[in-house]
């Protein structure tokens, strides 16, 4: 089933990196050190609205080894970069004494140690002028944006088509904050160097941590060195230069020291980002044979409040399925809350969850297998575009995937099937990746040896990027992996996009399939006879090097006449629930996924496992708490935020179909978030057969199992 | 606590001890967790232990309660008040005042003994006081009475994960069944007390009573007695009546 092709991709090596990982000898950000360096940490802000009154620092000052406590009275004003593709950075920090958050960075303190920086942080005695606080998601009071990502789609006339319906199902689902939490704390190291800067930073972009940085300071972009060669995961929280990184850099130059910051766990729930929680409206209608007439969406997300978030939640359902009449609608409410950033299928998890679980009422209340339903209304145009798909396999998933999983042994019957005291169910969700690709550079280096150093300034956050594109130059130039060296994480390469969206394997990819040709034409212009190595003809030309960059670009569906597809794929999931206690237990998932063009199974495999892993926890487990009354996070630690242990997780079968993707010439699809999308909903759908009860809230728990 | 863990006469005699021990935490904790540690473990509570909660009548007596109308899930419902709703989150603390432990303290006038069962004080509205133990006391052993040969005890905890959590709710039971009816019976309950919790109103129902759902469900009604719950923690009567008929059932089984 897996799609290979060549000698070098495809298969399942091991990843190159693994071997310093293991071993504790690949450099993380937090394993940086100069001999001078200093340690910063923070002080924040305990109310979520109003203002400073007074920052008391006394106290701080006295703790030995203290060299700077920088608040908004005496730090510099700084500058804020253009907007990228995922929108504006985060607000400068320290700019005044506003406070829009519980946990908003207040101080900074500078000392000699961790240990002191911490503790003069502690004695820092900040008063507040409390305001009213927006934070819950219903609170009339904040401010509402309609279609903020410009991303509302619509076709026909959902009135007609709804009044044409059989059947309408109409509900509403609900999803929590979640928070990403990398085990990796983010750590920034900050070190001036005449007047340039070298920032070592947990990101998952560096040329965007350089452009946010560069901006803030006023420095022209070469100026700023980035480096994130390795990073303990980010799941999205690495996508923007959250205000830690811009304050180690102001810490470093007040102190004229290099200045480490680690966040502490804590500080992970609130600095770098979460998955917003979502109200989401859904009205479905269809004929009594299945067929869907109309599909209203409409997704309430909280934002934070002076800034901004890409989380397209009800686009799910404008490319899902075919259906004539359709409105997707986002709206953000502003709050006072951390602002929420990319987590692992961004929008794309809450607004599955809703349509999946709908999907699945509908069949129930059609009496129509929830398999055949999806089937029914397989779209096999792009439903918005109205092209044909450059690649999709669906069909093929949910077939594999209904006979791996054994889906026809199901009795339809709800609280059907039981073992023992547990209550079996067996659920299922569709999912169709939405595509995106950014464009990026990439250069491609033949030394005096013949080898080939491949640079970009992209980042393997722990997917597996350095391995698969060895292998895929390896391929494309003739060479031995062993021949090809791959350095990534520094912001001085080729610029590149980040590490995220599913973007950056088809983004880079393209980019070093384009920089290889090149290689290898320029190679037969110097007249590369056949068989003949490239240290023979750079020696014969006198040359100690052949360098090529180049840039691939997203292709335009109108131009290319067809529709990027992104990866599909099929989920199917057994639960078992507790009859007396409500304690959920998931059996098995058996997840089939048309990921194009497989360039490495073994690490693609891993990608989908730890992504299905990461749904779990958004299913059962994960909710970031937020108390009412004070904006803080209740459960900012790991053994209060729960997110699956070892004994949680069940066997994860993954199988992958279709081939490679026509519309690029590497043809891969993104893989790095279809493994999590679509696991909650089959869940749900799965505790719905076994139990009877539809739980339309995440996660699923015990106590809302119990509620009568 | 791995060392009691795997101690034979503790598998053999009293399994709700050792069951308590091994869902209590992982092998790496138990190896470092001692007795003593675990019987005085502070509270979890999330608002007792960050100090940028300024409500807080366990850390500053008078202050208030922050829980109470905060995100109060793993909190107690038994022994609770508008004062402190703050959780003893033991396992095995659980087992241990089901079974009568008695705990030897030294101190500078000499030892005593206290009941385990009267080691903790109830929050009232002094939540900062937690133990009758004074200044320079040293807990130096735990003496835990064997049960009768032919019990059956067992331990049961209702988590979210499957591993490595608090409970939401435990239950240590032990019976003694002679001739079709119950002579001995102890309950006691975790995640759901403010101290480890004895609940002996449910032993007495059992005690002369034969086995059997009727009764446990009995047993279980009469446990939970005048509970304080708030939003987050309402849920916890329900599931804890229910765990303690699982608990029952599963030494009858």
């Amino acid at each position: 089933m897996t799609a290979t092709s060549g000698p070098a991709t495809g298969a399942p090596v091991d990843r190159v990196d693994g071997r310093l990982k293991v071993a504790g000898a690949a450099p993380y950000p937090s394993d940086v050190r100069y001999p001078d360096m200093a340690h910063a940490a923070f002080v924040r802000s305990t109310i979520a609205a109003g203002r400073i009154l007074a920052i008391e620092v006394t106290a701080a000052e006295a703790v030995g080894g203290v060299q700077a406590i920088i608040t908004h009275d005496n730090a510099p004003r700084l500058g804020r970069a253009a907007a990228s593709v995922l929108g504006p950075p985060p607000p400068a920090p320290l700019q005044d004494d506003r406070i829009l958050h519980n946990g908003q960075y207040v101080a900074v303190v500078v000392a000699d140690t961790p240990q002191q920086a911490a503790e003069a942080a502690r004695r820092v005695v900040v008063t507040y002028d409390r305001a009213e606080a927006a934070l819950d998601l219903d609170d009339p009071r904040g401010e509402s944006v309609a279609n903020p990502f410009g991303w509302d789609a619509a076709r026909g006339d959902v009135e007609a088509g709804l009044a044409d319906a059989h059947v309408v199902h109409e509900a509403v689902y609900t999803t929590a904050d979640n928070t990403n939490n990398p085990l990796g704390l983010f750590t920034t190291v900050a070190a001036w160097q005449g007047d340039g800067l070298v920032l070592h930073d947990a990101s998952q972009w560096t040329s965007n941590v350089r452009t946010t940085v560069a901006a803030a300071f006023g420095l022209p972009e070469p100026s700023v060195r980035v480096h994130a060669p390795y990073v303990g995961g980010g799941f999205g929280a690495g996508l923007r230069a959250w205000p830690h990184v811009v304050l180690a850099a102001l810490a470093a130059r007040v102190v004229r020291r290099p200045v480490k910051v680690t966040l502490t766990r804590p500080e992970m729930f609130t600095g770098v980002g979460h998955r917003p929680s979502t109200v989401q409206r859904l009205r479905v209608g269809a004929k009594r044979d299945g067929e869907l007439v109309a599909i209203e969406h409409e997704a309430l997300q909280s934002v934070a409040m002076e800034d901004d978030n890409l989380e397209p939640v009800s686009g799910v359902a404008a490319d899902g399925y075919a259906c004539a009449n359709l409105s997707a609608r986002d709206i953000q409410r502003r709050l006072n809350i951390p602002c929420p950033g990319s987590m692992r299928a961004p929008g794309h998890a809450q607004g599955s969850f809703a349509l999946e679980s709908a999907l699945d009422e509908l069949a129930y209340e059609l009496r129509i297998d929830p398999l055949e339903l999806r089937l029914r209304n397989y779209a096999e145009t792009h439903p918005q575009l109205g092209l044909p798909w450059s690649s999709k396999a669906l069909r093929e998933c949910c077939a594999v995937g209904a006979e791996r999983f054994g889906w026809t042994a199901r009795d339809p019957r709800v609280a059907s099937m039981t073992d023992g005291r547990w209550q079996v169910g067996y659920g299922l969700a569709g999912v169709s990746y939405p595509w995106w690709q950014v464009r990026c550079r990439v250069r491609v280096t033949i030394g005096a040896d013949g080898t080939a150093d491949v640079r970009s300034a992209a980042t393997d956050i722990g997917t597996g990027t350095y391995t698969v594109m060895q292998q895929l130059a390896a391929e494309l130039l003739g060479l031995e992996l062993s021949q090809v060296r791959v350095g990534l994480g520094d912001s001085d390469m080729p610029w590149s996009p980040a590490a995220g969206g599913s973007g950056l394997t088809g983004a880079l990819g393209n980019a070093v399939h384009l920089a290889c040709k090149a290689v290898v034409e320029r190679l037969g212009e110097l007249g590369r006879r056949t068989g003949e190595s490239y240290a023979d003809v750079l020696a014969r030309r006198g040359l100690t090097e052949l360098s090529t960059d180049a840039e691939s670009t997203p292709p335009d569906p109108q131009v290319l006449g067809m529709a990027p597809s992104g990866a599909f794929a099929a989920k199917f999931v057994e639960v078992h629930v507790d009859r007396d206690l409500g304690v959920i237990r998931i059996a098995r998932i058996v997840s089939v996924v048309d990921g194009g063009r497989i360039l490495n199974e073994k690490l693609a495999r891993s990608q989908i496992v730890g992504g299905t892993i990461g749904g779990i926890g958004q299913a059962i487990f994960e909710e970031t708490i937020t108390d009412a009354e004070t904006g803080r996070i209740a459960n900012a630690t790991f053994g209060d935020y729960l997110i699956p242990v070892n004994a949680d997780v069940p066997d994860i079968e993954v199988t992958f179909v279709g081939g490679p993707d026509r519309m690029t010439p590497t043809g891969t699809k993104g893989i790095g978030e279809i493994g999590l999308a679509g696991i909650a909903p089959a869940v749900a759908n799965a505790v719905f057969h076994a139990t009877g009860r539809r739980i339309r809230s995440l996660p699923i728990t015990i106590d809302r199992l119990l509620q009568p | 606590m791995e060392e009691l863990a795997a101690d034979a006469t503790v598998a053999e005699r009293l399994p709700c001890v050792r069951e308590a021990l091994l869902h209590g935490a992982s092998v790496q904790l138990r190896n470092m967790a001692t007795i003593g540690g675990n019987v005085l473990q502070r509270t979890r509570c999330r608002y007792f232990r960050d100090p940028a909660v300024a409500a807080c009548n366990k850390r500053a007596p008078g202050s208030g309660c922050a829980a109470i109308h905060g995100a109060a899930r793993m909190h107690a419902i038994l022994g609770a008040s508008e004062h402190c709703i703050a959780l003893h989150a033991s396992d095995l603390c659980v087992a241990l005042v089901a079974l009568d432990a008695i705990v030897h303290v030294q101190g500078r006038d000499g030892e005593r003994t206290v009941p385990l069962t009267e080691l903790y004080v109830l929050p009232g509205d002094r939540p900062d006081v937690e133990n009758v133990l004074v200044h320079g006391e040293l807990i130096t052993a735990i003496e835990v009475p064997l049960l009768p040969a032919g019990a059956r005890s067992g331990y049961v905890k209702i988590r979210d994960r499957a591993s490595y959590e608090f409970a939401l709710v435990s239950v240590a039971a032990a019976l003694v069944v002679e001739d079709g009816v119950i002579v001995q019976a102890r309950v006691g309950l975790g995640g759901v007390g403010t101290i480890p919790w004895r609940a002996r109103a449910a032993e007495q129902v059992l005690i002369g009573g034969r086995p059997g759902r009727a009764l446990f469900a009995a047993a279980a009604n009469a446990a939970i007695i005048d509970p304080y719950t708030v939003e987050g923690t309402r849920f916890k009567v329900t599931l804890a009546e229910r765990a303690i008929v699982r608990a029952l059932e599963d030494l009858v089984a």
